[in-house]
């Protein structure tokens, strides 16, 4: 189905771009000890408040494992033309969709600072969220194949 | 052989072949899955290296890298270590940055271990959108009136998240001076008084022209320093200058004064 081929390229190319900022965040994390306070930046405060690790492991480092399971899902599905990967692509992003809003609640209303990588974070998540639930209303119907050559 | 041996025969090498192509086929397709994994794992490795590479070697706050300063200590400097040393290390700090708070032990640590042949100099520099920053130096400069400035600026550091977030700071702040011992009356009228409001004004002008973007800022004998990864890395810096400039400034190391 050329619709869900589709799907799944955006949703390849946003958990590409999630993954890159994630990791961004995860080597800055590692590499520096501590991001300075910047007159420009609400990062440094975002990313040393008690809610940027989760038993010590940086959310950032999860969030880049999380962007990378749904890569290589898609990535799966993509190459084997199979259409339930990319379903259960699309039913592991919720997770990273919740998480992401509840980050941003905590960077508007708990923090008071706004990291714009972390927002960043926050819009491809959702983004992925919905064109996976797309992917999923749109394969309901169809079956499970999407690459256009070979099976049929 | 008949005509029924012919066709069987026939149709043996005919799935015989169909089996060939179809092993071809799949091993054509583990070869393709292989070929995409593989080129990804090399990929993606090679992005996560070069973001290594480049945060660890370019990444310096911007703007930053032609600042200087005078190699001096100010009469109205608060001053640990030794004031007479060769070697200055100078920090312009804000008290409700959380970085700031991060390398305050380290600074403590540094001048307790090097102190005899270094000065730590700690200079105002609250940033604007925190917003206790300027009434957190001023309670420092307050009980620094009495004697006790690095004692606050280290109550202040150490509780740094539970004061964070609050709305209002001046009961905080006046439990520290209580747990200091200071004269609370005049402790209060300090936190008030004009001087000392204007005091943490000017050291905000003064980093705005030195051209100050982040804190905390450390210069090491008035260079810019960039901000070490760790206490090693800093101890490191440090050890290295005073060796520096031992052979060329036997400058008589006096006992450790502080300013207080």
């Amino acid at each position: 189905m050329k619709k869900i081929r589709v799907l799944s390229i955006t949703f390849l190319i946003l958990s590409f771009v999630g993954f890159l900022d994630a990791a961004f965040l995860t080597v800055e994390h590692f590499l520096k000890a501590i991001p300075p306070c910047a007159i420009v930046s609400g990062c440094s405060t975002v990313l040393t408040s008690q809610w940027s690790t989760v038993f010590g492991i940086p959310v950032s480092l999860l969030g880049a494992i999380d962007y990378l399971i749904l890569f290589g899902l898609t990535v799966a599905a993509l190459s084997t033309g199979n259409v339930k990967l990319q379903r259960l692509a699309a039913k592991v992003s919720v997770v990273g969709f919740l998480a992401s809003a509840w980050l941003v609640y905590l960077q508007f209303f708990v923090i008071h600072e706004i990291c714009l990588y972390c927002m960043v974070s926050a819009i491809i998540s959702t983004a992925i969220f919905a064109v996976g639930i797309s992917c999923i209303i749109m394969s309901k119907n169809t079956a499970a194949v999407i690459s256009p050559e070979e099976q049929g | 052989m008949n005509t029924q041996e012919i066709y069987n025969q026939e149709k043996l090498a005919r799935e015989q072949e169909h089996m060939t192509r179809e092993r071809k086929a799949k091993t054509k397709a583990v070869g393709r899955q292989v070929a995409i994994w593989g080129s990804i794992v090399i990929v993606l490795g090679l992005i996560v290296w070069g973001m290594v590479f480049l945060v660890a070697h370019y990444e310096s706050p911007s703007n930053a890298a032609a600042i200087s300063i005078e190699n001096s200590i100010a009469a109205d400097d608060w001053v640990r270590g030794n004031r007479d040393a060769s070697v200055i290390l100078t920090e312009y700090s804000d008290l409700q940055c959380p970085a700031c708070g991060y390398y305050s032990p380290i600074v403590n640590e540094l001048v307790d271990e090097l102190g005899d042949n270094m000065a730590f100099v700690y200079r105002h520099f609250p940033l604007p959108m925190h917003v206790h920053a300027k009434e957190m130096a001023v309670a420092a400069e307050a009980a620094g009136k009495q004697g006790k400035f690095f004692e606050m600026h280290d109550i202040i550091f150490n509780t740094q998240n539970e004061w964070s977030n609050k709305s209002n700071v001046r009961e905080t702040v006046m439990e520290f001076a209580k747990t200091l011992g200071l004269n609370l009356a005049t402790f209060e009228k300090d936190l008030d008084s004009k001087e000392l409001a204007e005091k943490i004004n000017a050291a905000v002008t003064e980093g705005n022209r030195i051209g100050i973007s982040y804190t905390p800022s450390f210069f090491l004998n008035g260079e810019l320093l960039p901000n070490p990864a760790s206490y090693e890395a800093f101890k490191a810096e440090i050890v290295e200058k005073i060796a520096a400039t031992k052979g060329v400034n036997q400058s008589s190391a006096s006992s450790s004064n502080e300013k207080n």
